[in-house]
């Protein structure tokens, strides 16, 4: 099957990046150098293509009561025009996605799901909400850049942006940037403030370049699914796949935070009954290797779990990981585990996620709870 | 890619040098662009007896592992162990300083299929 395109690919290639197929699109890796695109996200920004994510929205009559059936979180409690992130649960509790929510208003609320499993979604949303709500997938007719970093709101900015930035983090406005219509959130995938933008499939290139082009003096860089990768596991940030599938629940994953109990939802009854089987653990290689998806994970003499992903971290000068293991045997931070790595055993501090500070905004959450208090 | 005339190459995009009887091996400029940053390299022992296509040492890039293969019999003469402190090497200078074993060919030399550089450049053509 020919993978399918971004809007942008046609920029991706113009700039020489080397693309892979992912999901069912083809999607830049990388521009430049991995190491380069992770540092400039950390110390200025780096501009992603995320038009891959997919998009549905869910509107009708008390859209947003509906939609707290399929996730964890409770979603009457998030206020227009802001987001959070959730889990969609199956009945037995495992994971079938995880997504960002975005609150529109009491009738409409837009979920952003993972690309591989945007066509489970959708079914599930139909066969679940179909008949209740109206379900409008932006499959195709959408792009999505994430500008991810400490300078985003500058760069924003200088390329001319229209409209009131949300000085919150997961707050989402309307706004233009090159005469093209945005819905931009204050979200992003890699612990640094920054944006997602959103916008018309036409409108894709002329929105990257006026961002590139007023990013060039503050640093950004182009960047793609490697660098993505590399940040996301720096934050200990969960990837659907590896960490997250359907025979896991989100108290195996470590996101037990992610579950409002107040208020009825799929999975919820499996999810109560349920105990914590696996643990996820950080995982620093004290030693030289990688720590790769599928290896075992030794503690004392016996194996306690598989490292479900793993990367070496420019900005940690070491390598790094994720693992899930048998939640009796879980070690405490600061121990010692070994990863077998090509029939050795490598030495991994346990730590607890995330690597590295989040450097977010404080979310609207926490200004809600200031107003309530 | 840069494909330098005067060595020789593998199927696996391993490049050898000949002299003063030993045979040094790195992996090709096309090699490492692929692999992209190299952030460890597993050096073998001084002394290990390899066997053509044996693998030699690990290379750890932020995306995956990839292998270093013998092209040929013999034993480990030297290791770059500048590579230990700097794998960058093997990225910005893959035919010089990011060399990384030498070795001492048995004789009569055995070798796994090995290519003049013009028909290296035609594999990589041909891969596209």
């Amino acid at each position: 099957m020919t993978p399918r395109e971004s809007p942008l690919a046609a920029i991706h290639e113009e700039m020489g990046a080397r693309t892979t197929e992912f999901a069912g699109w083809r999607l830049p890796v990388q521009f430049h150098s991995v190491a380069d695109e992770v540092k400039a996200t950390r110390r200025a920004a780096a501009l992603f293509d995320i038009s891959h994510m997919g998009v549905v929205r869910l509107s009708g009559a008390d859209a947003r009561a509906h939609a707290r059936r399929v996730l964890t979180r409770d979603v009457e409690l998030i206020p227009p025009n802001c987001a959070a992130y959730a889990l969609m649960c199956n009945e037995r509790g495992g994971v079938l996605d995880d997504l960002f929510v975005m609150v529109e208003s009491e009738s409409a609320v837009r979920l952003v799901v993972n690309a591989v499993n945007h066509e489970k979604d959708l079914a599930w949303l139909r066969a679940h909400l179909g008949s209740i709500l109206e379900i409008e997938d932006y499959a195709g007719s959408t792009f999505g850049l994430a500008l991810q970093g400490q300078r985003s709101e500058d760069i924003l900015k200088a390329a001319g942006l229209e409209g009131r930035l949300p000085a919150v983090f997961a707050a989402f406005f309307h706004g233009r940037v090159a005469d093209a219509d945005l819905l931009i959130s204050r979200t992003g995938y890699t612990g640094e403030d920054g944006f997602e933008i959103w916008g018309t499939a036409q409108d894709g290139p002329g929105v990257w370049r006026a961002l590139m082009q007023a990013g060039e003096e503050y640093g950004a860089l182009p960047a793609g699914l490697a660098a993505r990768d590399v940040l996301r596991q720096e934050m200990g940030y969960p990837l659907w796949g590896q960490e997250l599938d359907e025979e896991t629940t989100p108290l195996d994953a470590g996101l037990e935070w992610v579950i409002d109990w107040r208020g009825e939802f799929i999975g919820r009854s499996a999810l109560e009954a349920a105990r914590p089987k696996r643990a996820r653990i950080g995982l620093r290689a004290e030693g030289r290797g990688v720590p790769r998806r599928g290896a075992a994970i030794r503690r004392g003499d016996g194996d306690i779990g598989l490292v479900t992903s793993g990367t070496y971290s420019h900005n940690l000068e070491a390598a790094i990981g994720q693992g899930s293991v048998a939640a009796e045997a879980k070690p405490a931070p600061s121990e010692t585990v070994h990863v077998i790595v090509r029939g050795q055993a490598l030495a991994c501090r346990v730590e607890r996620l995330p690597f590295l500070p989040r450097r977010t905004r404080a979310s609207w959450t926490e200004a809600v709870r200031r107003h309530e208090e | 890619m840069t494909v330098l005339e005067e060595l020789e190459y593998t199927d696996s995009h391993e490049w050898l040098r000949r002299g003063d009887g030993t045979v040094t091996v790195g992996i090709t400029d096309y090699a490492q662009s692929e692999l992209t940053d190299v952030v460890f390299v597993e050096l073998p022992e001084v002394g290990r007896e390899v066997k053509p296509g044996d693998e030699v040492c690990a290379l750890e890039s932020v995306k995956a592992v990839a292998y270093l293969y013998a092209p040929v019999a013999g034993t480990v003469a030297e290791v770059n162990e500048k590579l230990s402190e700097q794998p960058e090497l093997v990225n910005q200078d893959p035919y010089g300083e990011g060399w990384i074993v030498r070795l001492t060919p048995e004789e009569p030399e055995r070798a796994v299929p090995l290519l003049a550089a013009a028909a290296y450049r035609q594999k990589l053509q041909a891969e596209g």
